[in-house]
C-alpha cells in the first residue's frame, strides 16, 4: 500500500482513514474477539432489533439444547433442577386447587333434587356422574375483561358483553388494583403472584391474574369456573409476549393497546346450564313415561288377572273337569284339576292365559255325557242301536244281534256310574214334543216286579203302580194337548233264556193283571191300555245274574203315539 | 385526539379537607368509607390543558397521613403526580406536608406535585402566611390557595399538575 505513488498526494488524515478502511475490508477487524465484544451491545439495542435477534437465534438455540441433551443430559437437568421442582409444585397446586373448587361446588349440590336429575342424565348418557356433576355446576358468564397496567392501576383496555352495565371502568380498574395492593400489604405477601386471585360478591366474582407488567381481571357472573384462570393466564401471557414494549414504556397513552382486544375477547367466555330448561322437559317426559309404564303394567296386570279368573271359571263349568284348588303366587297362578280320562284337553287349541298353568290328574267322570262316551267306546253298538244314559240307567234301543245283547251289552256296567241296563228292539223314533218325551221316557223306566211263575205283583209294588198310573194320566193329557192319540202298551216279561208257551202265558198274564189293576184304579185308562206278553224275547235287562232274572220277571210300559 | 391517563395521588394530614376539596371537581362512584377501610378511594378527573390537550386523571385519594401512619407505598407506585394538601388554619398540617414530601419526594424525585393550602374561606382563622411555605415557592413549586367550600383554585391545581405531568411526553 505504501508503495502506491498516489498515496503521496493524500494528506495525513486521508491516509489514516484509507488505512482504516482497507483494514476493515480485509476482514482483520471482524475477529471472534470483536464479535464477542459487539454481541452484548447488539442484544441490548432497542426492542425491534431484540425481537429480530431472538427470532434469528431461536433455531440455533433449539439445536444447541437438543445437542446438549444428546451429549450429556446431566448438564441441562442440573441447570433446570432449581426451577423444575417449583414449576411442578405450582402445576400440582393449581390442579388441586381447581379440583377442590369443583368438588366443593359438587358437594353443595349433593343433597338436592337436581342431583337426582344429574344421576339420571349420567345414566342416560353413559357419562360418569362426577363428570356430569362438574359440567352442571360450572355455570358462569364473563361479563367484562379488564387489562390493567400493573404499576399505575390504569385501565389499558377492556371489552365486555353487549348490554352489560358497569360503573366507571377506569375507576373500577384502579380500585381493583388498590384492593389487591391492600390485601397484599395487609397479609404481608411478598411475592407478586401471591396476591388476590378471586373476589366474590353476590352473584359476581372477580378473577384476577397477575403478570409482571399487566393484570387481567374478569368480572364473572355465576359460579366460578377454574378454567377461567387458565383462560386469563393464556391471554395475559400472550399480551406480555406481544406487547412487552408498550407495557414497559407505558406513560398514560392507552391508544396503543387496542390490539389487546384480540387477546381479551376470548376471555368473554361462558357456559350456560343446559339443564335449565331441558331438565324439566326431561323430567316431564320421564314422569310421563313412568306413569304410562305404571298404568300399562297395572292395566295389563288387572286384565291378565281377570283373564285368569275367567279361565278358571270356565274350567269349573267345563264337563269332565273338577277344579280341586287354585294356588296364587308372585306372577304365577296354578290351577289343580281332575280331568276325565277320556278328555284330552278341556279347551282344545287354546293355551292358558299368561301366568297361569294347569296341573291335571285323570279321574272317572260320572257325568252322563262322559259315561255315555265311555259306553260307546266299550259297547261299540250296532249302527241301528242308539244309547241313552240317564239317572244311572242305560237305554239301548234298536234291533241288535242276540250275541251283542248277550255278550257285549252287560259290559256297560264297567263304564262306571251305570246302575241298570235296558234294551228294547224298537228304534228311537221321531223325538216327541215336551213334556210328552220326558213323560214317555219316565214311563219306560217304570217296572212292576213279580215272583217267579206268578202273575201277581210282588208285595210293595203299589207305589210303583200308582206312579205308573199318574204318568199314564199325564201322558194322555199331554198327548191330547199335542193333538196326538196315545195307547199304552203294558208289556209282560218272563225270566229265562228259553221262550216257550209257558213264559209267554205267564208274561201275558202279568200284563193283563197290571192293566186290570190300573183300570180298576182309574177307569179312564182302560181303553188306552194294551196288554202284551213277550215272554223272554225282550228282556228289560241282560240276564247275567240273579238280579237280572228278578228284574226280568216284570211288566214294563211303553207309550205309542199316532 | 388521543386521551392520556395519569395516576395522581392526593396526600395530606387527616382533616385537611382533601376529600371535600376535590369532591365537586371529580367523578366519583365510590363511597368515602373506602378511605377508612382500605385507606384509599379512587376518583376520576378529566382536564383540558390550555393547549387543548386532554387528560384523564385517576385521583387516588389516600386516607389522611399521620406521623405513625404514612401513605402506603403500594398506593403510590406508578403515580405521575401528586397534590400535597395542608390546612391554612392549622400550621401543623404544613409540617406534616413537609414530612410527607420528604418521604414521597425521596421515593419519586422526578414526579411533579403541587402544594394546596386549603380553607381560604376561613380568613379569620388563617394561621399560615406565604413566609411559612416560601421554602417551596423558592424551589418553583406552585402553591394554590384553595377553598373546598367555594371551589377556589382547585381546577387550576389539577390543570397545572396535568400540564407538568404531560410536558415531558407530550411536549
Amino acid at each position: 500500500m505504501s508503495a502506491d505513488p498516489r498515496y503521496g498526494r493524500l494528506d495525513a488524515r486521508e491516509r489514516r482513514n484509507l488505512r482504516e478502511l482497507e483494514k476493515r475490508l480485509s476482514g482483520s477487524a471482524v475477529t471472534p474477539r470483536a464479535v464477542g465484544g459487539a454481541l452484548p451491545e447488539a442484544v441490548l439495542t432497542d426492542n425491534t432489533d431484540r425481537q429480530k435477534l431472538a427470532k434469528s437465534i431461536m433455531g440455533v438455540t433449539e439445536d444447541a439444547i437438543t445437542l446438549s441433551v444428546r451429549t450429556d443430559p446431566q448438564t441441562l437437568s442440573t441447570a433446570l433442577f432449581p426451577i423444575i421442582g417449583s414449576a411442578i409444585r405450582k402445576a400440582v397446586n393449581k390442579l388441586l386447587s381447581e379440583t377442590m373448587v369443583r368438588m366443593n361446588a359438587g358437594l353443595e349440590n349433593t343433597f338436592s333434587l337436581r342431583r337426582m336429575a344429574w344421576r339420571f342424565q349420567a345414566w342416560r348418557s353413559g357419562v360418569s356422574y362426577m363428570e356430569i356433576l362438574l359440567r352442571n355446576t360450572l355455570v358462569f358468564q364473563v361479563e367484562h375483561v379488564f387489562l390493567i397496567h400493573r404499576r399505575t392501576g390504569i385501565l389499558l383496555h377492556d371489552c365486555s358483553r353487549a348490554g352489560t352495565q358497569l360503573a366507571d371502568k377506569d375507576m373500577v380498574a384502579s380500585m381493583l388494583t388498590a384492593v389487591q395492593d391492600y390485601i397484599r400489604d395487609s397479609l404481608r405477601l411478598r411475592r407478586k403472584s401471591d396476591g388476590m386471585h378471586t373476589l366474590t360478591a353476590g352473584e359476581y366474582s372477580f378473577v384476577v391474574e397477575d403478570g409482571p407488567l399487566a393484570i387481567i381481571a374478569l368480572i364473572v357472573r355465576g359460579t366460578l369456573d377454574p378454567s377461567l384462570r387458565e383462560t386469563a393466564q393464556d391471554a395475559l401471557e400472550t399480551i406480555h409476549l406481544r406487547m412487552t414494549g408498550p407495557l414497559s414504556s407505558f406513560s398514560g397513552d392507552t391508544t396503543g393497546f387496542a390490539e389487546a382486544e384480540t387477546y381479551l375477547r376470548p376471555c368473554l367466555t361462558g357456559r350456560k346450564r343446559d339443564d335449565g330448561k331441558k331438565v324439566p322437559i326431561y323430567s316431564i317426559v320421564l314422569i310421563s313415561v313412568l306413569l304410562a309404564a305404571a298404568a300399562f303394567f297395572l292395566g295389563r296386570s288387572v286384565l291378565e288377572r281377570r283373564e285368569r279368573e275367567l279361565f278358571i271359571e270356565r274350567l269349573r263349568a267345563a264337563p269332565g273337569v273338577v277344579v280341586t284348588g287354585v294356588t296364587r303366587g308372585w306372577g304365577k297362578t296354578v290351577v289343580h284339576i281332575l280331568r276325565d280320562q277320556d278328555m284330552e284337553d278341556p279347551f282344545p287349541g287354546e293355551d292358558p292365559p299368561e301366568g297361569l298353568s294347569v296341573q291335571s290328574r285323570e279321574y272317572l267322570s260320572l257325568e252322563p255325557e262322559f259315561v255315555l262316551r265311555r259306553l260307546r267306546l266299550i259297547l261299540q253298538p250296532p249302527a241301528e242301536v242308539s244309547l241313552q244314559f240317564r239317572d244311572g240307567v242305560l237305554h239301548a234301543r234298536g234291533p241288535a244281534p242276540e250275541a251283542w245283547v248277550r255278550d257285549r251289552l252287560p259290559l256297560a256296567y264297567t263304564a262306571g256310574g251305570v246302575k241298570e241296563v235296558r234294551h228294547s228292539r224298537e228304534r228311537e223314533g221321531t223325538p216327541l214334543p215336551e213334556p210328552l218325551g220326558s213323560l214317555s221316557r219316565d214311563l219306560s223306566l217304570q217296572t212292576v216286579l213279580f215272583p217267579a211263575d206268578l202273575d201277581t205283583p210282588l208285595p210293595g209294588q203299589d207305589e210303583a203302580l200308582e206312579r205308573v198310573r199318574t204318568l199314564i194320566r199325564s201322558i194322555l193329557r199331554a198327548a191330547g194337548e199335542s193333538g196326538l192319540s196315545a195307547r199304552i202298551e203294558v208289556v209282560g216279561h218272563a225270566a229265562g233264556e228259553v221262550q216257550d208257551q209257558g213264559s209267554v202265558r205267564v208274561s201275558l198274564g202279568r200284563a193283563e193283571k197290571i192293566a186290570g189293576l190300573l183300570s180298576s184304579r182309574d177307569g179312564e185308562l182302560e181303553k188306552h191300555l194294551v196288554p202284551r206278553g213277550v215272554g223272554t224275547a225282550e228282556p228289560p235287562v241282560p240276564e247275567t245274574s240273579r238280579d237280572g232274572k228278578e228284574k226280568n220277571r216284570s211288566v214294563t210300559f211303553r207309550a205309542v203315539f199316532r | 385526539m388521543r386521551m392520556v391517563k395519569k395516576k395522581v395521588c392526593l396526600l395530606g394530614q387527616f382533616g385537611v379537607g382533601k376529600t371535600s376539596l376535590i369532591e365537586k371537581f371529580v367523578f366519583n362512584v365510590f363511597s368515602e368509607k373506602y378511605l377508612s377501610t382500605i385507606g384509599v378511594k379512587v376518583d376520576k378527573k378529566e382536564v383540558v390543558l390550555p393547549d387543548g390537550r386532554r387528560a384523564v386523571l385517576m385521583v387516588w385519594d389516600l386516607a389522611g397521613q399521620e406521623e405513625e401512619n404514612p401513605a402506603p407505598r403500594a398506593y403510590l407506585k406508578g403515580m405521575s403526580g401528586y397534590l400535597l394538601v395542608a390546612d391554612g388554619t392549622r400550621p401543623d398540617t404544613l409540617e406534616m406536608v413537609r414530612r410527607i414530601h420528604k418521604t414521597v419526594g425521596g421515593q419519586y424525585p422526578d414526579v411533579p406535585f403541587r402544594l394546596l393550602i386549603n380553607k381560604s374561606d376561613l380568613t379569620a382563622d388563617w394561621k399560615i402566611s406565604p413566609r411559612d411555605y416560601e421554602d417551596y415557592t423558592r424551589k418553583g413549586v406552585e402553591v394554590h390557595i384553595t377553598s373546598a367550600k367555594e371551589g377556589t383554585a382547585v381546577e387550576d391545581a389539577f390543570v397545572g399538575l396535568a400540564g407538568a405531568m404531560l410536558r415531558p411526553e407530550g411536549g
